[in-house]
């Protein structure tokens, strides 16, 4: 299979070194001192269990990777719309757009029916060119479980937990959707089919809405949250909010299921938007919390907790030049 | 009068300078390489272009200066109950303490009667050392206005018109606090003796729980928090909910204090003392002024969301920086 990859950092680069280790042909489209060593020495993956090079295709842009069967999209969720551009000279009209990001996506109202079908989500996708340049046929979601980082140029650190959960915007079982997770199915990482991605999209929602915007405002890592009192409880607070959101658009969670696992709390992990605010990078957050505010107004239930986090949050990262200073995307407050 | 200024930092001084340069015969407790500046230079002044030089003595050993007719004590509300041990050798029956700590101090519910009668706040004297090493009689409650900065050892600049406004504990117009306020005046300082001590210490509070954790949390000075809508409200329900607990103990506050968040408010680029505190790596005043109300909240029965939320943030931050200043006599406890 032809896979290509946009945004090859952490996960794009992992998910591209194991497809490309099992014998697909997989191009990875990156930038900086990482893509360049990728290029140049392949790119390691590093697992408590061992580490492999692999050796995928790294083509200096989209259109010398030629059309793909399958693109897989790894970029931060906000840049969307500039990447739905970009990744143009890959798509034939049945490629396949595989929409790896954190939060909410951007078709998550489309093919759903109901009430609320074909709604834009400002806060992901401010002007629609999104949808409108990838089309909602090409999608298949994707929620990514595990922990990724990029060590260094080139060198990924990979959990045993890589999971790349699939699904259709419509849900159920499509033939292109069970093809892709056998094919995406390979040694290092899962690939299961989801018949109701939605669940696995929202239950990642709440740990990412919640733990990662605390971490960012507090510079704690995951492991000193899950024992602080007064933290745990705002967390809490906020994951009340984003299920009481997700019911309200026919998402139903199974209790506890927001319990942080063992190895969660002993993992001594630094969020990934604590980390990008750390390191000056823009931070992801209209698409995770200010998502959930906007989907709350949408519906009609309160959401003061998460809209706090938010305001405090988007301050945080405004100051510290990790959000845009014209941002499309104006929550309205209840004050 | 014999007046000896505990913590000769910037308030401190331009109290205790203005009192000896009135002639008043002022003590000022100082170490280190301020004390030897102060020793050597005297304490410098400067407001408005001008400077002046005051010679209080000085000294670094309360037991030789011995039992004073007014301390008072210009420190960190957090580090009270500490100082409330190494003033003792200055305290005689009748020597009156000016505590002029920012937030609710010690002393609030001795004497006020009502169902919370002697409570002691955990936040502020977790372990009692202000109540019985001090105690009532000896409390003066005060709060400064004067924007002042060391510049050097032995140096400060302050604003126009430094300003007092106390009050005995106990509420008696004694003769103390009376030749007290004379002094003040007659050094330049305008002092006012307050009908309602608890209603200056709210006032004063209001003014920081808005911008204090918000700035911290944030790192912004008070033009873009006051021009965000989000953190407009988040600083507007942190207020209404002060507001709301200050009613259940007796002090009625005006909720146009509201007001102000409603629109935005063109602010000069100030830094809030507690997020230069942070940026300076001092510990950060939270417990006296964002934990307090949640403490006193519980008690009253006042719901305090925002304020359990920013006060978990808060000291999860300082935290993590290393700036909480131990007290482990105080966890708030979660409904």
């Amino acid at each position: 299979m032809k896979i290509g990859v946009f945004g090859a950092g952490a996960i794009g680069g992992a998910a591209g070194a194991f497809l490309a280790r099992a014998g697909h042909d997989v191009s990875l489209i990156a930038r900086g001192a990482h893509f360049a060593a990728m290029r140049d020495n392949g790119v390691r993956i590093v697992r408590p269990d061992g580490e492999f090079i692999a050796r995928p295709a790294c083509p200096a842009s989209p259109a010398e990777a030629g059309k793909q069967d399958v693109v897989i999209v790894a970029t931060k969720a906000q840049a969307i719309g500039e990447v739905a551009e970009l990744i143009q000279p890959m798509l034939r009209d049945d490629t396949t757009v595989v929409v790896a990001q954190n939060g909410v996506p951007f078709w998550f109202f489309h093919r759903l029916g109901g009430n609320w079908e074909g709604t834009r989500l400002a806060s992901v996708d401010p002007d629609g060119s999104a949808l409108a340049l990838i089309g909602i046929e090409r999608i298949v979601g994707c929620v990514v479980l595990g922990a990724f980082a990029v060590v260094a140029p080139g060198i990924i650190r990979v959990s045993p937990l890589a999971r790349y959960a699939l699904g259709e915007p419509q849900e159920g079982i499509s033939p292109r959707l069970d093809a892709l997770s056998r094919a995406f199915s390979v040694p290092g990482m899962e690939a299961p089919a989801k018949a109701r991605l939605r669940e696995d999209i929202w239950h990642k929602l709440l740990g990412n809405a919640s733990y990662n915007m605390i971490c960012a405002l507090t510079g704690a890592n995951i492991s000193k949250l899950a024992t602080d009192t007064g933290g745990m409880r705002l967390a809490g607070a906020m994951i009340a909010e984003i299920r009481t959101v997700g019911e309200a658009i026919g998402i139903r969670l199974p209790d506890e299921v927001e319990r942080m696992t063992e190895g969660q709390r002993n993992s001594g992990h630094k969020t990934s938007t604590l980390l990008d605010l750390e390191a000056g990078r823009p931070m992801e957050i209209d698409p995770i919390i200010g998502a959930v505010a906007e989907i709350g107004r949408m519906v009609g239930v309160a959401t003061p907790t998460v809209d706090m986090v938010y305001a405090l949050v988007r301050m945080r990262a405004l100051q510290a030049g990790c959000y845009p200073d014209n941002p499309r995307f104006v929550l309205k407050y209840q004050i | 009068m014999k007046i000896c200024v505990f913590g000769a930092g910037a308030l401190g001084g331009v109290f205790g300078g203005h009192l000896a340069l009135g002639g008043e015969d002022v003590t000022l407790i100082a170490r280190g390489a301020n004390r030897d500046a102060l020793k050597a230079n005297g304490l410098k002044l400067i407001a408005g272009g001008n400077e002046r030089v005051a010679k209080p003595r000085i000294s670094d050993d309360p037991k030789q200066v011995g039992t004073q007719d007014i301390v008072i004590v210009a420190t960190k509300a957090y580090s009270l109950p500490s100082v409330a041990e190494a003033i003792g050798p200055l305290l005689g029956p009748d020597t009156g303490v000016v505590l002029i700590q920012n937030g609710i101090q010690w002393w609030y519910f001795h004497g006020l009667g009502g169902p919370h009668e002697g409570t002691r706040l955990a936040s502020v004297d977790a372990e009692g050392k202000c109540e019985a090493l001090i105690g009532l009689k000896r409390t003066i409650g005060a709060e400064i206005y004067c924007p002042a900065e060391i510049t050097a050892p032995g140096t400060i600049k302050h604003g126009p018109g430094p300003k007092i406004v106390m009050a005995e504990a106990t509420g008696a117009k004694s003769q103390r606090i009376q030749n007290l306020a004379a002094a003040f005046q007659k050094s330049g300082v305008t002092a006012e003796i307050a009908a309602d001590m608890r209603a200056e210490l709210w006032k004063k509070l209001l003014a920081l729980i808005a911008g204090a954790p918000v700035a911290v949390l944030t790192g912004a000075t008070a033009q873009p928090l006051n021009r965000d809508e989000g953190t407009r409200a988040v600083m507007s329900r942190l207020t209404a909910e002060a507001i709301e607990v200050a009613g259940k103990v007796g002090v009625k506050l005006p909720l146009a204090a509201l007001d102000r968040f409603k629109q935005p408010a063109e602010m000069p680029p100030n830094k809030v003392s507690t997020l230069q505190d942070l940026e300076r790596g001092k510990p950060l005043e939270i417990d006296a002024i964002v934990g307090v109300v949640a403490e006193i909240g519980r008690l009253a029965g006042v719901k305090t969301p925002t304020v359990d939320a920013v006060y978990a943030l808060c000291r999860m931050l300082a935290v993590e920086r290393g700036l909480y200043p131990a007290n482990p006599g105080f966890t708030l406890g979660y409904f």
